[in-house]
């Protein structure tokens, strides 16, 4: 399987995607490369390495020999892009993303690892009940920028309603009091489309802390290209269109069903609905989004992980709580609650 | 710091409590004299019947039941002479919540009740003659230990009725003054409202910083497109139907038994009293 190294043309260094300029640059001579350059390969050196030495490792792990200093590099079975334990160059697994694995778009990173670094620290430092001074930059473990598969589908549903209605007036005359009721025939009919429903396509565990971080915007999505790993981390998915359809399916229908019950408005009450949906077009695509994973040591070794959303900044994690603050703002509401209900109780 | 703060939360309610409930255990023995029958006008033995039954009554409210005789008033009315009684023996400071004096002044020939401290809001006017009523018979009978008795149990029933907002006093110049206290039940209720109130929002700060609630939903009303092709409200029929408004009941009708203004002036003692009397 082919191992990928993107290599500067000028110096031979390793070439990175900057998510800050959303073009590739060389680390060592600063040379900075346009996506069409990479898409063309004009120039670029891609150091390929037809893999004599893929071994597989129990069907899971996988060891590949770096391009750059022919070190071995174990992977994980999902692992599309990581770098070289020795050299810490970037490398790309080509054969991981190719085929059936294709990704179909990518949501490049919007923003670099400095700046994510600032946006957590903004982030917690905003929260009021941590504990002083928990957060400081230098207990920052690790701060990686991985690409998480998902799969992203559009649905269009064509739904039909069928409902009972009532509408109920009180009003009075004299000393007379008249409730009219009216009775309403509705009916419903809509083409829907959904858009942006999303599914992780990844069993590891940190799938859970990324899929947190959503929404996304779609619309900024890429076509795929493999040169948009280079200086990332990258999964493959291994949980299929097959395994999350049924959901999503049942999702979609759900949503048409209220889109149309919403439609319906201004009666007391809406009885003996019959609805019915049916698909007429769905449309699935396998991307690759952005997150950033953030390693936390708090004070106690305790670890903390984040997930950071690598387009909007959006932040997920458990956070540390310092409850003498908790017991502060228990005794800010309680007491002066307590105070003023007795007043009141005394007065009254 | 919870801990402590639950601790000193248990102790303010204890205090609460102790305050307006204080059933103050006095020491035995230390009784203090209730009957002072200056007018000669009981006997040893009754007496003996009528401290006995004061002092109980004491014990139970945790108020002074005075009971006095004179045929000498000095000059003074028997309103004048009651109050002027009850302060200069020290009953008017003595750390009860309040207390009555029962006057048979053969001199002015009144009898006379007096109320002071939190007595005054449990006797209203009302109340003051409905204990004259009960003993004033027997007054007129010359019958002075059924007089006395039966009045202490007129005001026993008054007390026991306790007081609620609707008891009030009138001063001299009209101004009314309400009775305000706190029951045990709202000072509970009062806690548990507060307490709900506080962990309302430390338990949503928890949530949100531990549980994470919420997390990541599809909202399919910002990412949805949607064409109607046919919406139809068709009106089938309607029904209508009335009834007749029933009248207001009348307001007013029977007020609450017991409740009511008490009007209280200020002796030439400086004490605020309140009641009233009769002649007979």
């Amino acid at each position: 399987m082919a191992v990928i190294s993107y290599k500067c043309p000028n110096c031979g260094g390793d070439l990175r995607f900057d998510p800050k300029t959303q073009q590739y640059k060389c680390e060592y001579c600063l040379s900075v490369f346009g996506e069409e350059e990479m898409q063309s390969s004009v120039g670029l050196e891609k150091e390929q390495n037809t893999a004599d030495q893929e071994t597989d490792f129990q069907g899971e792990a996988m060891i590949y020999t770096c391009p750059s200093c022919g070190a071995e590099i174990m992977t994980d079975a999902t692992t599309a892009a990581t770098f070289c334990y020795y050299c810490h160059n970037p490398v790309v697994l080509q054969g991981r993303l190719s085929g059936d694995y294709l990704p179909d778009k990518v949501l490049p990173f919007r923003f670099d690892r400095k700046e994510a670094e600032e946006r957590f620290l903004q982030y917690v430092h905003k929260k009021k009940f941590i504990p002083k001074d928990f957060f400081s930059k230098k207990q920052i473990e690790k701060l990686s920028g991985v690409y998480f598969p998902y799969w992203v589908c559009e649905y269009t549903v064509d739904g039909r309603m069928d409902a009972k209605a009532t509408k109920i007036r009180v009003y009075c005359t004299g000393d007379l009091e008249y409730t009219e009721t009216r009775y309403y025939d509705i009916r419903r009919e809509a083409r829907m489309t959904f858009s942006g429903m999303s599914a992780g396509a990844l069993t590891k565990e940190e799938r859970k802390l990324a899929e947190n971080v959503q929404p996304y915007r779609f619309s900024e999505m890429e076509e795929f290209h493999m040169g948009y790993l280079s200086g990332f981390f990258a999964e493959k998915r291994d949980i299929e269109r097959t395994m999350v359809r049924d959901t999503m399916l049942s999702d979609a229908k759900r949503y048409a069903k209220e889109t149309l019950r919403d439609s319906v408005r201004g009666y007391n009450a809406v009885t003996s609905e019959q609805t019915s949906v049916n698909v007429e077009k769905e449309n699935w695509q396998y991307c690759l989004l952005p997150v950033w994973l953030v390693t936390y040591r708090g004070k106690g070794k305790k670890i903390f992980y984040y997930a950071m959303n690598g387009q909007t900044g959006e932040v997920f994690g458990e956070l540390p709580v310092d409850y003498r603050k908790i017991a502060v703002l228990f005794a800010a509401v309680f007491f002066p609650v307590f105070l003023l209900l007795l007043l009141g109780g005394y007065w009254l | 710091m919870k801990r402590l703060s639950g601790k000193h939360l248990l102790a303010a309610v204890l205090f609460c409590v102790s305050v307006l409930f204080c059933v103050s255990v006095r020491a035995e023995g230390a009784s203090v004299q209730t009957v002072f029958d200056d007018g000669k006008l009981l006997t040893d033995s009754e007496k003996e019947e009528l401290s006995r039954q004061t002092e109980e009554l004491s014990e139970k409210h945790d108020m002074n039941f005075i009971l006095l005789t004179t045929i000498d008033a000095r000059g003074k009315s028997a309103e004048e002479y009651a109050d002027d009684f009850y302060m200069d023996h020290g009953f008017y400071d003595d750390g009860k919540k309040g207390g009555i004096t029962m006057l048979i002044d053969m001199d002015n020939r009144e009898v006379w009740i007096s109320t002071a401290g939190d007595m005054r809001y449990y006797v209203s006017d009302r109340e003051v003659e409905e204990i004259l009523d009960a003993g004033y018979d027997n007054l007129k009978r010359g019958e002075m230990y059924s007089c006395f008795a039966n009045m202490l149990v007129s005001t026993d029933e008054v007390v026991d009725r306790g007081l609620s907002s609707d008891d009030y006093l009138i001063d001299e110049n009209g101004n009314i003054i309400r009775y305000h206290s706190l029951k045990l039940w709202e000072i509970i209720l009062a806690l548990a409202a507060a307490i709900l109130a506080a962990v309302v929002p430390c338990a949503v700060v928890l949530g949100k910083y531990k549980v994470h609630f919420g997390g990541y939903v599809y909202n399919w009303r910002e990412n949805s497109l949607v064409a109607f092709s046919d919406k139809q409200d068709r009106f089938l029929n309607q029904i209508v139907t009335h009834r007749h408004i029933p009248k207001n009941p009348p307001p007013g009708g029977g007020g609450s038994a017991g409740g009511g203004g008490s009007s209280v002036h200020t002796s030439s003692g400086g004490g605020s009293f309140g009641g009233g009397g009769r002649n007979f």
